[in-house]
């Protein structure tokens, strides 16, 4: 029968390390798989933003404004980003409850005949003697995987930096502008 | 907590999943229609439209779970607004959509 330290060796523990090793691998590809496809769609999306409005003070002292033309961009480039998340802690454990038992049970069954005639006397004796050794064995298990995501910042070049080169013809610039 | 919802293969094999996500996050809600009676329906609240099928939600965890569920959304996903991000695009942009000085 095997021992209670057999029933330990028998956990497959190096098989569910590797099990959940890729496991969340796999997960973690589903994840940056989504949060890159979720980046695209962010990406192709574009929503038109006034970035400039003047406001024109007449010599009458009436005021107007005008809006500079509305400028499409997309929803990745004005910081709009996909939630990156990543695996940061797997922990497994095993719980085993064994429980073993053994019981010997012995069975002894005496006759004895005796007869008496005559002139002759017979006696018998017969001892049937019996052993019975039973095992019994209960294992509960459980087993427990928990793993902790935390989001983590996109990947820094996600998207292009904006640069913008002004070649318009230098003006003045008022004392007052920063 | 929640109970994972989508898969039967942890209930055959007697396994119990538990999910513990963030109270509320901004997501990018994708569906065939119009959606904003799913996101309402679950709780949540739009932010922002951009198409009719298309648009930024606030969500509970839960919310998130059961739209992910919805047959009439195409995706869902996490999104969060890099402040610094949109700081420096506005600037930039300002700049370079701005009139020249003075020619206002």
């Amino acid at each position: 029968m095997a021992g209670v330290g057999q029933e330990l060796l028998a956990v497959p523990l190096p098989e569910m390390v590797m099990k959940l090793g890729l496991g969340v691998a796999e997960a973690q590809r589903a994840l940056d798989e989504n949060s890159v496809e979720t980046a695209s769609i962010l990406a192709e999306t574009t929503v038109p933003l006034v970035l400039a409005v003047t406001q024109t003070i007449a010599a009458d002292g009436s005021v107007s404004f005008v809006n500079a033309d509305p400028v499409d961009v997309s929803l990745l480039q004005i910081g709009l980003m996909p939630t990156f998340y990543q695996f940061s802690e797997a922990t497994i454990e095993v719980t085993m409850d064994i429980k073993t038992t053994s019981s010997r049970e012995t069975n002894i069954k005496v006759s004895a005949k005796a007869k008496v005639g005559f002139g002759c006397f017979s006696a018998s004796v017969s001892v049937d003697v019996s052993h019975n050794r039973k095992f019994g064995k209960t294992v509960h298990g459980t087993s427990r995987l928990v793993t902790k995501m935390v989001p983590v910042p996109p990947p820094s070049r996600i998207s292009p930096e904006l640069t913008v080169v002004d070649n318009r013809p230098s003006t003045e610039t008022p004392e007052n502008e920063e | 907590m929640n109970e994972y919802p989508s898969s039967k293969k942890p209930a055959v094999m007697g396994a119990k999943i538990d999910i513990k996500g963030p109270p509320r996050a901004l997501y990018l809600v994708i569906g065939e229609g119009q959606v904003e009676s799913a996101i309402v329906r679950e709780g949540g609240q739009v932010q922002m439209r951009f198409t009719e099928n298309k648009l930024l939600a606030v969500l509970t965890y839960d919310g998130f779970l059961a739209i992910k569920e919805d047959p009439t959304i195409i995706r869902v996903g996490p999104v969060n607004l890099d402040m610094e991000r949109l700081k420096k695009a506005s600037q930039i942009l300002s700049k370079a959509v701005a009139p020249n000085p003075g020619s206002a």
